[in-house]
């Protein structure tokens, strides 16, 4: 499987979630959408400087999501890249793993 | 494995090697394995029911087998082993069997024959697993004789020869742990042994505990050893139903039918095992990682001094419940079907990504799954998006959401076709999600191909009604101030002063001012009071008889403005300036002019359908309102809602009512900025509520003194009476705004109530309050 195709599919398929109880599905889930979340904060953590943290921290204590926004697309252009890397990471690690 | 065994043959008189205890089970277990291993290649090639297997008469010897293990007394293993060998072979068992019980027995020519074959059938076996007991049966076995039983070659050094440069580390022992030497960089370092044995390499460091991956390994293995057993049992069984033929099944139907439920039973316990083994390994693996991220972390502050990395790692569900989702991202999101199409229009990351886990969003920049023109109605589909909620996929694709729309069944033609077009829209997104979240696609899904059709007819249908809408609405103003115009001239007929014909005619203008259409009217009938008054339309001879003669259809206002919700809330009756400069004069001429009934009985009817038209436009607009119990009355021009607090009026059941009055009057600006109706605007939303509570109870609070509730609400007995509702509406933004003040950050005690409140609630008031909102 490419990278392509990797982030293209569906991570019920690919670790074989559908016969799970949907309750239990839904919970499995968040808890994957979590571990997910917490890895591209690292990636970012990882990226920033630390002066660069300290603002990122400030404006999401204090809500200022337009500057967030702002400060986001300048200093971590690459987000985007960074999100299908952690994804595409996610599945093919947990494939590895639990297959 | 290219291992071979060279074995010199014996020569007569010389002493042969005694089978010890462990050798012969040793024996029997790896010819146990072989012939589970032949079973399934024979049921693989011929089938179950063939008749090659059932012909096979050590079959149900071998089927035996898994039991052996088992066994503790010498003398069965000895036969079952025997059991399963050719009949020399088993000679040659034999007399090691002999030789074990009586060890100074000599050989004979006999014994000496059956020995080689016995050597024979083990040099020749050729299977890797009967190669590894060779090896470790003739070359290691306790009466060793190297040279005598001859030569262990080795084409290539197979794994276990690297055993002793790695130490074998046992998970469940902790001392081990932190005395030894291990650390966990990459599956080089370490391997799986068993559930509880790992090797590690030599010097390496060791962690404080156990490492998550290695403990994951572990239960897993431990999962598939169980698994394992129970698909030997499985099989063992539908071996043995396939030997049930006509005859057999005819005599032992019972035992036939005990074998299938043992089978099923089989079945289900191993898809239980194995779906426990996945959730269990989920659960291990993401705990395992986050373990190893917040190390991540914590070493990046250590050794590059990133002394706010821990902190914001700590906030970082905030962020993804931002909706800041860059707009690269966003525009992938809009392509993607419907469900795409509705997050893009307000997304936060986090809905963003548990897209991407099931292929979408971000993940793809390729086709939509639906036909681009359907999407590309962006006015109805943010108008739907509303409806989605808190944009949680998979709430949104679960069976609990399914069922509380009526939507957990296929819909009839007749049912698609009544669902507006927003809810359909609606359907859409949620079957999209319900579909990823089942692990299919909606690609060449029929129904999905049916809906989207039939939305297709929808919007084509909606917009040729909003045509004909804006048409018939202008019609229908038009015919209305013609009526006005009419009675107007009667008035005039009747010599009405001015002022008093004014006062009726600004009442009855009132029917424009939910709609929009105040502003332009007035221009009309004041082009030279008011600043928006169109100059081509001044009045000619200073009547309003002049003024009505306007041709209006030019200038009437779109569809959208006449649904504009901040139209209607910003109202301004000072505009009327009859109404704002001599409101106290006008009420006495009412009631000094009581002798003038020609000219109210002429009016009244009009007075009425605007008042009627009022009320229509406020619940259209205010539809939480009217859902929530609220009752809507037009008195005076002014919109008056009563909500009847039918148990005593007790304090939960009044913030009740202001909650959602509170919610309603809430800016909608708010609801459609960045991030939504955030946690924090709900939060202000509470303060909001207190506030109005307090003052309701006569006491100041947050700065508001109670009398700015006059002429605005009050309670009377069980009903809270909100007279003039476009007045609360504004003082409600000044409480707003002043909450910013209390409510200034996640913190407040405000948010963690509109918390409590629920979820739910919020969501359900907000899709009501944005069930006839076009943006």
């Amino acid at each position: 499987m490419n990278w392509r195709e990797l982030i293209s599919t569906n991570i019920i398929t690919h670790l074989g979630l559908h016969n799970i109880e949907e309750k239990k599905r839904l919970q499995l889930l968040a808890e994957i959408a979590d571990l997910l979340q917490k890895q591209i904060m690292v990636r970012l953590i990882e990226f920033l400087s630390d002066e660069e943290i300290r603002e990122f921290f400030h404006l999401l204590e204090h809500n200022e999501d337009k500057e967030l926004s702002k400060f986001l697309d300048e200093k971590v252009p690459n987000l985007e890249e960074i999100v299908y890397q952690e994804v595409g990471k996610l599945k093919q690690d947990m494939a590895a793993v639990l297959s | 494995m290219n291992e071979r065994l060279i074995i010199n043959k014996p020569k007569q008189g010389e002493q042969l090697p005694v089978l010890t205890t462990e050798q012969i089970k040793e024996l029997s277990a790896v010819l146990n394995a072989m012939f589970i291993l032949l079973q399934k290649k024979m049921l693989v090639v011929y089938g179950p029911n063939s008749k090659e297997v059932k012909s096979l008469e050590t079959l149900s010897d071998a089927l035996l087998a898994r039991n052996f293990e088992t066994v503790n007394d010498l003398e069965l293993q000895y036969k079952f082993v025997r059991s399963l060998m050719s009949s020399e072979a088993r000679n040659g068992l034999d007399l090691q069997y002999k030789l074990l019980k009586n060890p100074t027995k000599s050989l004979t020519d006999e014994d000496l024959a059956l020995q080689n074959k016995l050597v024979e059938v083990l040099q020749h076996s050729g299977s890797e697993a009967f190669s590894f007991f060779v090896k470790h049966f003739l070359a290691e076995g306790k009466n060793n004789d190297r040279e005598r039983l001859g030569t262990y070659v080795e084409a290539h050094k197979a794994p276990e020869v690297v055993i002793p440069e790695f130490e074998v580390f046992n998970v469940t022992d902790e001392s081990k742990t932190e005395a030894g030497s291990f650390e966990l960089k990459t599956d080089v370092d370490y391997q799986v042994k068993s559930e509880d044995k790992v090797l590690v390499e030599e010097g390496a460091v060791i962690l404080p505990t156990i490492p998550p991956e290695i403990l994951l390994k572990n239960e897993q293995l431990k999962y598939e050893n169980q698994l394992t057993a129970l698909r030997e049992g499985l099989l063992e069984k539908q071996t043995k139903l396939a030997h049930f033929g006509t005859l057999k099944t005819l005599f032992k139907k019972k035992e036939k039918q005990a074998l299938e439920a043992a089978i099923k039973a089989d079945q289900e316990k191993i898809e239980k095992l194995q779906q426990e083994k996945l959730i269990q390994g989920i659960h291990s693996f993401c705990a395992g990682r986050s373990v190893a991220l917040e190390n991540r972390v914590k070493q990046q502050q250590e050794e590059e001094q990133k002394h706010f990395a821990g902190k914001l790692y700590a906030f970082y569900e905030k962020y993804f419940m931002k909706k800041v989702l860059p707009e690269k991202m966003r525009e992938k999101l809009e392509k993607q079907g419907f469900l795409g199409r509705l997050l893009a229009n307000g997304c936060t990351m986090n809905a963003a990504l548990s897209l991407s886990l099931f292929g979408g969003g971000l993940a793809i920049g390729g086709a939509s799954i639906v036909g681009a023109g359907i999407l590309s109605g962006r006015r109805l589909l943010s108008g739907a998006a509303s409806g989605v909620g808190s944009y949680n996929i998979m709430k949104l694709g679960s069976d609990a959401w399914a069922k509380s729309h009526g939507w957990n069944k296929e819909l009839t033609d007749a049912e698609l076709d009544n669902l507006s077009a927003d809810n359909l829209i609606n359907y859409l997104a949620h079957y999209e999600a319900r579909v990823a979240l089942n692990g299919q696609t909606v690609n060449g899904d029929a129904y999905y191909r049916k809906m989207t059709k039939t939305l297709e007819a929808k919007i084509g249908q909606a917009r040729v009604e909003r045509k004909f809408d804006d048409k018939a609405w202008s019609e229908y103003v038009l015919k209305q101030e013609r009526l006005l115009d009419e009675t107007l001239q009667a008035a005039l007929a009747q010599k009405v002063k001015e002022k008093f014909r004014l006062k009726y005619y600004a009442t009855a203008v009132g029917v424009f001012v939910g709609s929009g259409m105040l502003q332009k009217t007035l221009g009309y009938l004041f082009s030279d009071k008011t600043p928006n008054a169109p100059a081509t339309h001044a009045p000619t001879d200073g009547t309003l008889l002049a003024e009505q003669t306007t041709n209006a259809p030019d200038v009437l206002p779109t569809f959208e403005e006449t649904m504009d919700l901040s139209s209607e809330t910003s109202v301004d009756y000072s505009l009327i300036p009859e109404l704002a400069e001599q409101p106290t004069q006008a009420g006495e001429i009412l009631v000094a002019d009581q002798s003038l009934a020609p000219v109210e009985e002429v009016l009244t009817p009009v007075t009425e359908r605007t008042a009627e038209m009022l009320k229509e436009s406020f619940v259209q607009n205010h539809p939480l309102i009217e859902k929530v119990g609220g009752a809507v009355e037009i008195v005076n021009g002014k919109t008056q809602v009563v909500f009847d607090i039918s148990v005593g009026g007790d304090f939960e059941l009044k913030q009740q009512a202001l909650r959602r009055v509170m919610m309603d009057v809430f800016p909608i600006q708010e609801v459609l900025d960045k991030d939504g109706l955030s946690a924090l605007d709900i939060g202000r939303i509470e303060s909001n509520v207190a506030t109005f509570t307090k003052l309701l109870e006569g006491k100041s609070f947050h700065g508001f003194n109670p009398d700015v509730l006059k002429d605005v609400m009050h309670f009377e007995g069980k009903q809270l009476i909100i007279t003039d509702y476009e007045k609360l509406a504004k003082l409600s933004e000044q409480v707003l705004a002043e909450s910013k003040n209390w409510v200034p950050d996640m913190s407040s005690g405000f948010v963690r109530v509109g918390q409590n409140t629920g979820n739910h609630l919020w969501e359900s008031m907000l899709n009501a309050k944005m069930a006839n909102i076009k943006t």
